[in-house]
């Protein structure tokens, strides 16, 4: 069974990649009055990429998620500008039903809490087979069969037997493969996982790691990959988005990232996190912070979002906010420092 | 070197209901058999994944959950069965961080007097002298007097973890026992608080009880480390000596499983892939504990239980295939 057989529209990829998300806007009503979220936000994915969105709490990360889904929180964030295009085909333009169609089956996503995300009174299996009735019309048995299947897939042991058990007989990192089982179930084109692992162990969080790397490799999906580790950056992606505040700030492959990180908040969340080093580390010295926090939305200024917490701060920043640069092929960063330094 | 905190044998655990009368009664070994000690002005890492019983081990020393066997010892004195006004007036000299900022300070007290409490309560200093103590609390940990004032929720993760942070100072404690004090936090706010805590133990000489699953978040800060796995001890180390050279393979595999920046796809890096997860406490299995995940078992290892060998440089070790002269059964780490 493959995925393209089911595609309602242009079976072929277009030559602009599998998602092409342009000028995107997400607003939301608060008490503070309307905040922009996510600020002029363009990026693609190719198929069969892994495409990192990384960035502290608060940066819009997950709502970028949820709005190239169709699930921004209604009724108090509006998607108020720009176009999320799957295929060719605008989503945000897409009707509720048309966008059912594609959620589950086209594009599916695995979220932060596998303890939570299952539904506690309905066996794994069940859970697995809905999807694949909805959207591929399987009968029951057949759906049944294709659960195991699944399981398998996932190396859940003896899936013939745990198909028929339910989400609390799973440890936490069974449950997020289960997850992963029933977001791949309809073979969709992209898998987007919102940090996948931050409620697991270090070495259940390599098994997850490693299965996602498997399943794109034999099956070609287009991963994003939302997490606020560079470490797992560096192990997973291909290419990078740096989010701060709801707007992009830096963008690259991965080398380009970690190698050559433009942005003074790439380089700030490069050298905040105390990562394992093997060896020695000799004398400890101090770890390099970031100031300060994300400010509030509904305080942002003209100028550049980073700017209160930035150590290498001009006047302009406060003023207005930095276009993007263009650094190498497919690298590019917004920040005044670059604007200044070019030729 | 005098050591301000010694544990010995302990063993912390759990019963469970029964599920029929004239069933045994069957129990949880959270902690079961942990020895360390800990130097006054150093810090001990226990690490471990979840299920471990490192915190379980932490809270025993706090005397937070009963100890079941085995003794903590604090200062030469013997703490285990202290109760009452003894255990209380106790207190005083060891105090805790914890995990959660959100849910570990009272919604409806002001930060000053959240702070103020620990005095208080123990009967130190005047109100006044009290007062006074906060404002420079606060000073010392980053916060602003005019902060004193309000509720929790005005304030970020990171400011409460400060306020937390002050709270455990407050008595001046010579032991701060810290159960992942910034796993809560925001990736950039850590560091605000790592760099606090090494500052607080500079500048006061304190003693931290440091517990974490986050390896690079113990190697910044500790001084020695332990390993547990299903509540024993596996291997335990100087910093250096853990991370130049871990002789456990569980330690090996928790190393190799953590991402790094400067490990690349691609670029070819072995990982040790342990398969499935850490077998019950309840029913523990015979043999080493490690031996059902450990790709290197031998019939033996399910046979007896590896007990923790000295290894020389501080190092222990509790395996079966690691040789005398400190031969290894997995490939050392060369990345």
């Amino acid at each position: 069974m493959s995925a393209g057989a089911n595609l309602t529209s242009a079976g072929a990829i277009p030559a602009g990649g599998l998602l092409e998300v342009e000028n995107l806007q997400v607003e939301f009503d608060t008490w503070d009055g309307r905040v922009r979220v996510i600020e002029s936000l363009d990026f693609s994915l190719a198929a069969g990429e892994m495409l990192c969105f990384v960035g502290e709490s608060g940066c819009g990360k997950s709502m970028t998620a949820l709005a190239v889904m169709g699930l921004v929180p209604q009724p108090t964030g509006h998607i108020t500008a720009g176009s999320v295009r799957f295929l060719g085909e605008d989503l945000v333009r897409a009707g509720a039903a048309r966008l059912q169609q594609v959620r589950g089956n086209e594009i599916s996503m695995i979220f932060q809490e596998p303890m939570t995300s299952l539904n506690p009174v309905y066996t794994v299996g069940e859970q697995i087979a809905e999807a694949l009735r909805l959207h591929k019309g399987l009968a029951r048995a057949a759906a049944r069969e294709r659960a195991v299947e699944m399981l398998r897939a996932v190396h859940i042991p003896e899936p013939e037997r745990r198909v028929e058990e339910y989400p609390h007989q799973f440890s936490g990192g069974m449950r997020q493969r289960v997850m992963i089982a029933i977001a791949l179930a309809c073979e969709p084109r992209i898998l987007i996982a919102d940090e996948p692992t931050t409620a697991l162990d270090v070495t259940v969080q390599a098994q997850i790691f490693d299965l996602l790397e498997e399943l794109r490799e034999t099956r070609g999906t287009a991963i994003v990959l939302i997490t606020h580790d560079m470490g797992a950056v560096a192990e997973m992606a291909d290419r990078v988005i740096v989010m701060y505040a709801g707007r992009k700030v830096e963008e690259g492959g991965v080398q380009d990232i970690l190698e050559r990180p433009a942005h003074p908040y790439t380089h700030g969340l490069l050298a905040c996190r105390p990562t394992l080093v093997l060896g020695d580390l000799g004398a400890r010295g101090e770890l390099a912070e970031i100031p300060g926090v994300v400010p509030p939305l509904h305080q942002m200024g003209a100028g550049c979002a980073f700017a209160p917490r930035c150590g290498r701060v001009l006047p302009r920043c406060h003023a207005n906010a930095p276009p993007r640069t263009a650094l190498a092929a497919g690298h590019a960063a917004a920040c005044w420092l670059l604007e200044r330094s070019r030729p | 070197m005098s050591a301000l905190l010694e544990v010995s044998g302990l063993r912390v655990h759990f019963p469970l209901p029964r599920k029929l009368p004239w069933r045994p009664r069957r129990k949880v070994h959270a902690v079961d058999g942990v020895d360390f000690t800990l130097a006054a002005g150093r810090t001990l890492g226990i690490v471990g994944e979840s299920g471990s019983g490192k915190t379980t081990a932490a809270l025993a020393v706090m005397r937070l959950v009963e100890i079941t066997g085995g003794t903590v010892r604090l200062k030469g004195s013997d703490v285990t069965r202290l109760a009452g006004e003894a255990l209380r007036l106790q207190r005083r000299h060891v105090q805790m961080i914890f995990q959660d900022p959100y849910s570990s300070l009272n919604p409806r007290t002001r930060a000053g007097t959240i702070v103020e409490e620990p005095m208080a309560r123990m009967g130190i200093g005047s109100p006044a002298e009290r007062r006074s103590r906060v404002r420079e609390l606060f000073e010392q940990v980053g916060l602003r007097p005019d902060q004193l004032a309000l509720f929790p929720h005005q304030f970020s993760g990171g400011q409460r973890q400060r306020i937390g942070i002050a709270r455990a100072l407050a008595t001046r404690p010579e032991l701060i026992v810290c159960d992942e004090p910034v796993s809560a936090l925001d990736v950039a706010i850590q560091a605000q608080i790592l760099n606090l805590l090494a500052r607080l133990q500079r500048e006061h000489g304190l003693s931290y009880l440091f517990i974490s699953h986050d390896l690079g978040v113990v190697q910044n800060l500790c001084d020695d480390i332990a390993v547990m796995y299903l509540g024993r001890i596996v291997e335990q180390a100087p910093r250096a000596r853990l991370f130049a050279n871990p002789l456990h393979p569980y330690t090996w595999a928790l190393f190799s499983a953590v991402p790094r920046i400067g490990r690349r796809r691609g670029k070819g890096f072995a990982r040790l892939r342990l398969e499935g997860d850490p077998p019950s406490p309840i029913e523990l299995p015979r043999g080493c504990r490690f031996a059902g995940r450990c790709p290197f078992a031998e019939a033996r290892c399910r046979e007896e239980e590896p007990a923790l060998r000295a290894m020389g440089e501080g190092q222990h070790v509790a395996c079966h295939l690691v040789r005398e002269d400190g031969g290894v059964p997995h490939r050392p780490l060369a990345l």
